[in-house]
């Protein structure tokens, strides 16, 4: 596991995102058991992790929700208690329940005023954000009688408001259909272009792989695997093969030298040092008396990475 | 302040409960029967040729028990509307986006209580004043105090606000208007067993009222306006008759004013224990 302390990064940054050793306790329920974690200016920051891995729990410590049992956390340098810390952050929660009986620029307009958002500039960011989420034609109708999907976008445009440093964005898709979702990735692409940091809670890998720059998975509570996308996706080399018949002899052989994943009929799956690896596999098989039908090199996808990081547990996978 | 921002939402809000209504309607029914009832009560004292001192005497009970209908009305109000005001955006999710905004948190519930206190104070002030022009109309009786009498109705009705946010900071909605109902129901019941315990001069039944009273004091604002809503004949002839209460809206005695003190302390701290236990909830 990369070593994640909070410290500066390469360039000699100061995170905007710091947590150390956060924990939290809900009775005897450990939700969080100890997350490390830093975030830096600009990135995009994609935060995996099963469900009831403790993700939202952590996101509500960050933006001063709930309290932590232990460690701390820091936004900006300041603790999320803080309001001033709280000025330049945004926060779409995962519920998205608003109070339904506004109109969505009242909506709007109440939480630029809580944001402290001076009043002449807040007819402009109630017009600006419901164009960034499209719904600038709706800006007349109350919020009940908006759709799931217009309420998780009108709650985007809320964490908007406040023009934020800082965007924490829970599970920002989940009520969207196909064309929500790349226009929320739209979204999240014009933030990063203003230099915005974006703190993306989710689940769906797919968009994560398509957004993020920089992702952590945590499992029951802790970071299991944390690093660059790319680092994280090029480090995973694997090949499949299908040969006539799996021997224990051939197994044997391919043991000594590959990392097994899985062995199904015909099929073996395995990890490998990298790609120059596939002809050795190819000569391993064939040493060990086995026929070889296919090779195929297999590219690692961010969903690969997280059923094995959380699924199999890292631990397990290397006893094989 | 941003607690001014939330006390603006919070009336607005407020104003669109569907209880708020229900109450105004109940109110309107009220003074329909209540101008009724004045109406044929005063008529039928004229044509009797009652003395003035008894027709003042009828005229003040009969607005006490007016005002009484009010203030219960006005407590009842505050319990039903406020007890989800915390309980309820908690288990919805709708605090979620307010809290991590840059404000603190005991902005909100602060801002929730002057939001409600402006509606509840409106409420009460306009009710009782109502009452009183009944009356006043019917009759052409002015009880002798009422600016500090409904100013006392109006910190009764405080208290139970804030009793009600200090419950929904802590306990789910139903509870929270279960509970303080209970107590609302506890301090009259302990009043009436304080004032039946004067009657017939028993101490035991006196300490149960004044234990009740300390546990939650609304009888006690309630007895001190009705005090101020006599006629000072009346209250002179209820002292000749020893400390005899006549009725359930009738006092003899002023509640001490160290228990208006109290009353007040206990409002205040009520409030102060809410904003301190939300600033540390987890949502």
């Amino acid at each position: 596991m990369p070593n994640h302390s909070a410290s500066p990064n390469v360039a000699g940054e100061k995170p905007v995102i710091e947590a150390k050793g956060l924990r939290k306790e809900f009775g005897r329920t450990v939700a969080v058991e100890d997350l490390t974690l830093s975030v830096f200016r600009g990135e995009v920051f994609g935060f995996l992790g099963p469900n009831g891995a403790g993700k939202t729990t952590a996101v509500k410590m960050l933006v001063g929700l709930v309290f932590p049992t232990a460690g701390s956390a820091r936004i900006l340098g300041r603790p999320p208690s803080d309001p001033a810390a709280r000025a330049h952050i945004g926060f779409l929660p995962e519920q998205f329940r608003f109070h339904e009986w506004l109109r969505a620029d009242e909506f709007l307009d109440f939480h630029g005023q809580l944001g402290g958002v001076p009043a002449k500039l807040r007819r402009r960011r109630v017009q600006e954000t419901l164009e960034l989420v499209g719904l600038a034609s709706r800006a007349q109708d109350r919020l009940r009688t908006f759709s799931k999907g217009m309420l998780q976008r009108i709650g985007i445009a809320q964490a908007l408001m406040n023009d934020p440093e800082i965007v924490f964005l829970d599970e920002p898709t989940s009520a969207l259909d196909p064309l929500g979702r790349r226009e929320v990735r739209e979204v999240i692409r014009t933030l990063r272009s203003q230099g915005k940091t974006v703190f993306l809670n989710s689940h769906l890998l797919s968009e994560v792989e398509m957004v993020c720059d920089r992702v952590a998975i945590i499992d029951k509570g802790k970071v299991v695997r944390a690093g660059e996308m790319s680092d994280l996706l090029s480090s995973q080399h694997e090949v499949e093969v299908k040969v006539g018949e799996v021997t224990p002899a051939l197994l044997k052989a391919l043991r000594g030298r590959f990392q097994v994943l899985s062995v199904s009929d015909s099929v073996i799956r395995l990890s490998v040092g990298s790609e120059e690896a596939a002809p050795q596999v190819a000569a391993t098989v064939v040493q060990a008396g086995g026929q070889l039908y296919r090779l195929t090199p297999l590219r690692t996808s961010l969903e690969d990475l997280f059923v094995q990081v959380v699924e199999g547990g890292e631990g397990e996978r290397r006893d094989l | 302040m941003r607690a001014l921002v939330m006390a603006r939402f919070t009336f607005r809000e407020a104003l669109r409960k569907r209880i708020l209504y229900a109450a105004l309607g109940l109110t309107f029914v009220f003074y329909l029967l209540f101008w009724t009832g004045c109406y044929f009560a005063f008529q039928e004292m004229r044509q009797g040729h009652m003395p003035a001192s008894i027709t003042r005497y009828a005229a003040a009970q009969i607005l006490l028990s007016g005002l009484y209908v009010v203030n219960f009305m006005a407590g009842l109000l505050a319990i039903f509307t406020a007890a989800g005001t915390i309980a309820n955006e908690v288990e919805q999710g709708t605090l979620h986006a307010v809290v991590p905004k840059s404000l603190h948190r005991w902005e909100i519930v602060l801002g929730k209580w002057l939001g409600f206190a402006l509606m509840l104070s409106l409420y009460a002030v306009i009710s009782s004043a109502v009452a009183i022009a009944v009356v006043y109309v019917l009759s052409g009786y002015l009880p002798p105090s009422p600016v500090q009498a409904v100013a006392l109705s109006v910190l009764g009705v405080m208290l139970l606000l804030s009793l009600t946010i200090l419950g929904s900071t802590v306990l789910p909605t139903i509870a929270t208007g279960v509970v303080v109902f209970m107590l609302y129901a506890l301090g009259t019941a302990g009043g009436m067993v304080e004032q039946l315990g004067n009657l017939i001069r028993n101490a035991t039944m006196i300490n149960i009222g004044i234990i009740t009273s300390l546990v939650i004091p609304s009888d006690v604002i309630w007895k001190m306006a009705a005090y101020l809503l006599q006629p000072p004949a009346v209250l002179d002839a209820l002292g000749n008759l020893s400390n005899r209460t006549t009725g359930p809206f009738t006092v003899a005695t002023a509640p001490s004013q160290a228990m208006i003190v109290y009353s007040i302390l206990y409002t205040a701290t009520a409030l102060g224990l809410s904003l301190l236990l939300f600033q540390r909830k987890d949502l």
